[in-house]
């Protein structure tokens, strides 16, 4: 009995697991063009990245997930659940991932792009060799922060019918009627996905001041 | 858009957005305080004290907060204690963010240089005086623009409230669009309040951060 | 040297005695013992890593001693030495005190940067003496007046010049009537043009009895405003003596050599 309530469980934290990682690499891709956009692009286009950042940065992440869900059968898009919530996260998160991307870039010292140019590199040149490798090293860990924070954010998938590890745990305690215990239990799961997340951040916030 | 439909509605998001605000300023407050005793604990000078704190911050950061306040609100009953669905809602976000509010308070407090404790203990201020009246100032003023933010993402998670039944503007929303044939309005003005209050927080961090600037 | 007795010096106001102290294994204070009389100026000189900083930190209790005592007007400081010799921390509360009557000037200032001049020197008396505001603010612009900075009232520090930092944390200081000050280095993140106007204020002071500890390394305004020097190498005073004597006739091997790099150091 225990035995198949844990590997539900489990199975539920799979699922939470492979959504995050989903998220997490669509709002990377999109967030590192609203960062590029936001620095480089033409200026017009500079100022529509920022307006995105803002706004979606203003709105509650269950009211876009509520919202969607609601609204897309109307435009005639029929979505399955899981696909939804992966394009309304990965679009909300790259606000986040590109303002982790622009600190880390913005970070690096002006005088790196002359030192680079004084070489002879061109300016794509520059940016691969010189500026894109030491922005990395100062991005990873509110990278994994935001990530932490993807993970967090996954369970709300389930208010809009969406399965993974908090569903699990509702499911769980209404069939047994032990409602502590299963909540307790998912937010362990929880705790057990994101601690070494959260480990990594502190590890590498630490040893890049140094 | 349908703007008489618009009209129609917003007096049902109001009442939402009014249970919004409550959520989010108690909330706010709380959390402001939370985060003060968050601090003291990680800083304290009792080993046991530390330890206990920093797993509070644990497991507060590392766990959503839909988990927490179902446990709270569906959890606590089988204990016998029955917290209304709106407290529940608050004592949550009260929880997580007072640990994130102690994070920040220290950021800003080890970012202000040793030297200044040293300066006004020399002046004959006892330890809790310097750290109130010469450390806190400083760093507080530090870390403005990152409470600010982070002020923000208490509003934005006041709305997991509405997923145990508080009437506040998401769930008033949720509402409006279970029944009505137009759900872009719904949700546009839904988007649009909360753009709204998130930028009365930010501008007010601003006002602030103007009244209180960083000097050096 | 000879072990002070204080019944013989009833005007002492500073009794270091036998003081050591350790970072880890590195011994930076060895039995230093020193008195200070009532107005007098000691200047401490040595070379670097000598524990100047360190002895002048532990005389307000910035930093703990492990063995021997400090005492300042017959109160030891930060510990209690009980009649079996047992030592115990004083309280926060009495240590506060303590360092009310005993102001520090730092090499890089530590004004209060996001406090006006005037309330940099407002803040303690009114917090920590508990005097009334006004008479803080009038108090606190007669000592402007007089390091020459009344202009400055209503400014931020970040405004000033390093001199001016400097004598605004020397009026701060002054702010809360101290009885012994001690002075770390306070022109040496300076540029050169600004010392004087710094020098001076110390001058004054020295003028006006002010009883001070001091540690520079400008030899110059040591000869000039001190009661007597005090040479330290390697966590021990080596020599104290007048400045005419200490700067004169050096008696120590150590004291010639340091005298002498000093010299070529500052010979154009
Ligand atoms: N907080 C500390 N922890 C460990 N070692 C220290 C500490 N402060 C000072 N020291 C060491 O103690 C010794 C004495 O230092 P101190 O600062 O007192 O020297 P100083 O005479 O003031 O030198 P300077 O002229 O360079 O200011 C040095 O070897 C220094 O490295
Ligand atoms: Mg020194």
């Amino acid at each position: 009995m225990k035995l198949t309530v844990l590997t539900y469980m489990a199975w539920g934290a799979s699922v939470t697991v492979m959504l995050a990682a989903a998220v997490i690499l669509l709002s990377s891709v999109l967030g590192m063009g609203l960062a590029l956009t936001r620095l480089y692009a033409w200026p017009p286009l500079r100022v529509l990245a920022a307006g995105y950042a803002l706004i979606t940065r203003g709105i509650p992440l269950l009211v876009l997930l509520i919202g969607c869900y609601f609204s897309l059968p109307y435009l005639g898009v029929t979505l399955p659940v899981y696909a939804a919530a992966i394009v309304v996260m990965g679009f909300y998160f790259a606000a986040y991932m590109g303002e982790v991307f622009r600190g880390a870039l913005m970070a690096v010292p002006r005088t790196q792009w002359d030192a680079g140019r004084s070489v002879g590199f061109r300016s794509l040149q520059n940016f691969g060799i010189v500026i894109l490798p030491q922005a990395r090293r100062l991005c990873v860990a509110p990278f994994l922060n935001t990530s932490l924070s993807v993970v967090k954010n996954t369970s709300l998938i389930s208010a809009i019918g969406g399965w993974e590890l908090f569903s699990t745990g509702r499911e769980i305690g209404e069939r047994t009627g032990e409602l502590m215990p299963a909540y307790l239990g998912v937010a362990a799961g929880y705790y057990l996905i994101c601690f070494p997340l959260a480990r990594l951040a502190s590890y590498v916030e630490r040893h890049s001041h140094a | 858009m349908d703007t008489a439909f618009l009209l129609r509605i917003l007096p049902v998001l109001l009442e939402g957005l009014e249970i919004t605000v409550a959520l989010t300023a108690l909330a706010l407050v709380g959390a402001a305080i939370g985060g003060l005793i968050v601090v003291a604990g990680r800083r304290s000078r009792f080993a046991a004290m530390r330890g206990v704190t920093i797993a509070y911050i644990d497991v507060m950061r590392n766990t959503p907060v839909l988990v927490q306040i179902f446990i709270l609100y569906f959890g606590l009953p089988e204990i016998g204690l029955f917290p209304e669905a709106f407290a529940c809602g608050v004592i949550a976000l009260v929880l997580q963010n007072s640990a994130y509010a102690g994070e920040i308070y220290r950021a800003g407090i080890e970012s202000v240089k040793r030297t200044q404790t040293e300066a006004a203990l020399s002046l004959g201020m006892m330890p809790r005086r310097a750290l109130f009246d010469i450390v806190l100032p400083q760093a507080l003023r530090r870390v403005l623009p990152v409470l600010g933010n982070q002020a923000v993402v208490i509003l934005k998670d006041s709305s997991i409230a509405s997923t145990i039944s508080v009437t506040e503007l998401t769930q008033a929303g949720k509402l409006l669009l279970d029944r009505s044939a137009a759900p872009y309005e719904t949700f546009f003005m839904m988007a649009a309040l909360y753009l709204a209050m998130a930028a009365v927080l930010l501008g007010g961090m601003k006002l602030l951060a103007w009244r209180f600037p960083v000097r050096t | 040297m000879p072990e002070p007795l204080p019944e013989l010096l009833p005007e002492s106001l500073v009794v270091i005695d036998r003081v050591g102290k350790s970072f880890g294994a590195n011994r930076v204070l060895k039995e230093v013992s020193l008195t200070v009389g009532k107005g007098e100026v000691v200047t401490l000189i040595g070379p670097s890593g000598c524990g100047k900083t360190t002895l002048l930190r532990c005389v307000n209790f910035l930093e703990t001693y492990d063995s021997g005592a400090i005492s300042i007007e017959g109160e030891t400081v930060g510990i209690r030495i009980g009649a079996d010799g047992r030592r115990t921390a004083r309280p926060d509360r009495e240590v506060a005190a303590m360092r009310a009557r005993v102001g520090m000037v730092f090499q890089s200032y530590n004004l209060f940067p996001h406090l006006t001049v005037l309330d940099n020197l407002t803040v303690a008396p009114i917090k920590v003496r508990g005097l009334p505001l006004r008479q803080a603010r009038e108090k606190a612009m007669a000592l402007l007046e007089r390091v020459g900075l009344s202009e400055k009232a209503a400014q931020y520090p970040a405004a000033l010049s390093g001199g001016q930092q400097q004598r605004v944390a020397i009026a701060r200081t002054l702010a809360m009537e101290p009885h012994l000050i001690l002075l770390d280095e306070v022109t040496s993140a300076l540029d050169p043009e600004l010392v004087g106007e710094v020098l001076d204020v110390v001058q004054s002071l020295a003028a006006d009895g002010m009883t001070m500890m001091i540690v520079t390394h400008e030899m110059q305004f040591a000869r000039e405003v001190s009661s007597r020097v005090a040479f330290m190498a390697a966590g021990e005073i080596v020599e104290l003596a007048s400045p005419a004597d200490l700067f004169g006739s050096p008696k120590s091997d150590r004291l010639r050599s340091f005298l002498g790099r000093y010299q070529a150091a500052h010979r154009i």
